[in-house]
């Protein structure tokens, strides 16, 4: 825990005028600008608010799969990793730490693309449910501090972690229903998009902006829980694995 | 001020930066990372605002996203070399591409992207 918590502090006092690894800041309000922009074009201005959590959600994700690469990338290529392997905390926790540290900034997405589409489209978009949209999100930073861990540990084994990082980005907005929902996908399809945490928590987001009662509320939260939760314990027991085995195998610099 | 003028060795130049690009995508990708990594990644790009016109319901905002999406790519595949650039300055190669005869470096990086 001493470690996670080391790890949260430094990666808080690595962002400071770090520009590269906060860039998706940059490119949110640009994604709320291109789903705008394209259903505006269409007439369908009620479908504005669901462009805006979508891009916010796609701006969380290229976040988090950005981090999960870069947290081990980063310190390979600094050829770090050795020396972080030999110190007395555990690695993982460690890295626990850094992501949960950029993670609970990601939060910042929210509020950047609301007023985008609020000075660009004059459109300030509604919140009905707020608490749900509240919900989401805390359940959401899990599962993707969670997702974080996993990339993590998946750019432990390649060699390139930037291909898997880029190979992270348009199928899982797809399978994740980020913009449209899942329901839209080929039937076939759609199973795989209920394990993806991401399909529940742009379900909810989607439903806290509409008015009246949500169907199904409970369903979509315990979705999004199972989901994350599972998803960590998996998350763990991989980096626990490839770092093990990187260790023993003398790869952690060279995988 | 620098102007763009066209090296007289224009084809020796064109030839020994599309060798370089062709490395380069070597170096970087396998077969197997290209197809599943890359070339899965931006067939979905394109899907993906497909899929926006599906959902607007509307036949020729989905052609249009179709043909646009495919064709931001292209762009996208040539601004690489924005990257590359800057990978170049990372490892400290810029200095040494820099004072290379004729324009050499200009050219190579244009080949490259297009590559």
């Amino acid at each position: 825990m001493t470690a996670a918590l080391a790890g949260f502090r430094v990666q808080l006092w690595r962002l400071r005028g770090n520009f590269d690894d906060l860039q998706t800041f940059a490119i949110a309000p640009l994604f709320a600008l291109i789903f705008c922009g394209i259903v505006a074009s269409s007439d369908r201005d009620d479908l504005l608010g669901e462009a805006t959590i979508g891009a916010a959600l796609v701006s969380v994700w290229v976040l988090c799969a950005q981090i999960g690469s870069n947290v081990v990338q980063k310190e390979r290529r600094l050829g770090m990793l050795e020396t972080l392997v030999s110190t007395p905390g555990e690695l993982r926790w460690l890295f626990l730490g850094r992501i949960s540290a950029f993670v609970s900034l990601s939060v910042l997405f929210f509020p950047e693309v609301w007023l985008t589409t609020a000075i660009f489209f004059r459109h300030p978009v509604s919140i009905p449910h707020p608490g749900v949209l509240l919900l989401t999100v805390v359940l959401l930073l899990v599962g993707l501090v969670a997702a974080a861990s996993l990339v993590a540990g998946l750019a432990m084994l390649v060699r390139e972690a930037q291909i898997l990082q880029n190979a992270l980005t348009y199928p899982l907005y797809l399978l994740g229903g980020l913009l449209v929902p899942a329901s839209y996908l080929p039937d076939w399809l759609r199973p795989f998009s209920r394990l993806v945490f991401l399909s529940w928590a742009s379900d909810l987001a989607r439903a806290s902006l509409r008015s009246g009662p949500i169907a199904n509320l409970g369903t979509s939260v315990l979705g999004l829980l199972i989901t994350s939760l599972l998803m960590m314990i998996g998350s763990q027991l991989l980096l626990g694995a490839v770092i093990k085995r990187a260790r023993t195998r003398g790869l952690l610099g060279l995988s | 001020m620098t102007s763009l003028t066209v090296p007289r060795n224009l084809p020796l130049l064109v030839r020994a930066s599309s060798l370089i690009g062709f490395q380069d995508l070597r170096a970087f990708y396998t077969w197997r990372s290209w197809t599943f990594g890359w070339l899965t990644r931006v067939v979905t790009q394109v899907l993906f605002f497909a899929t926006i016109g599906v959902y607007l319901n509307d036949d020729d905002r989905v052609r249009f996203l179709v043909v646009g999406g495919a064709a931001a790519i292209a762009v996208m595949e040539a601004m690489t070399i924005v990257m590359l650039s800057a990978f170049d300055r990372g490892l400290g190669m810029l200095p040494l591409l820099w004072p290379r005869p004729a324009t050499t470096s200009s050219w190579a990086w244009r080949a490259t992207s297009t590559v």
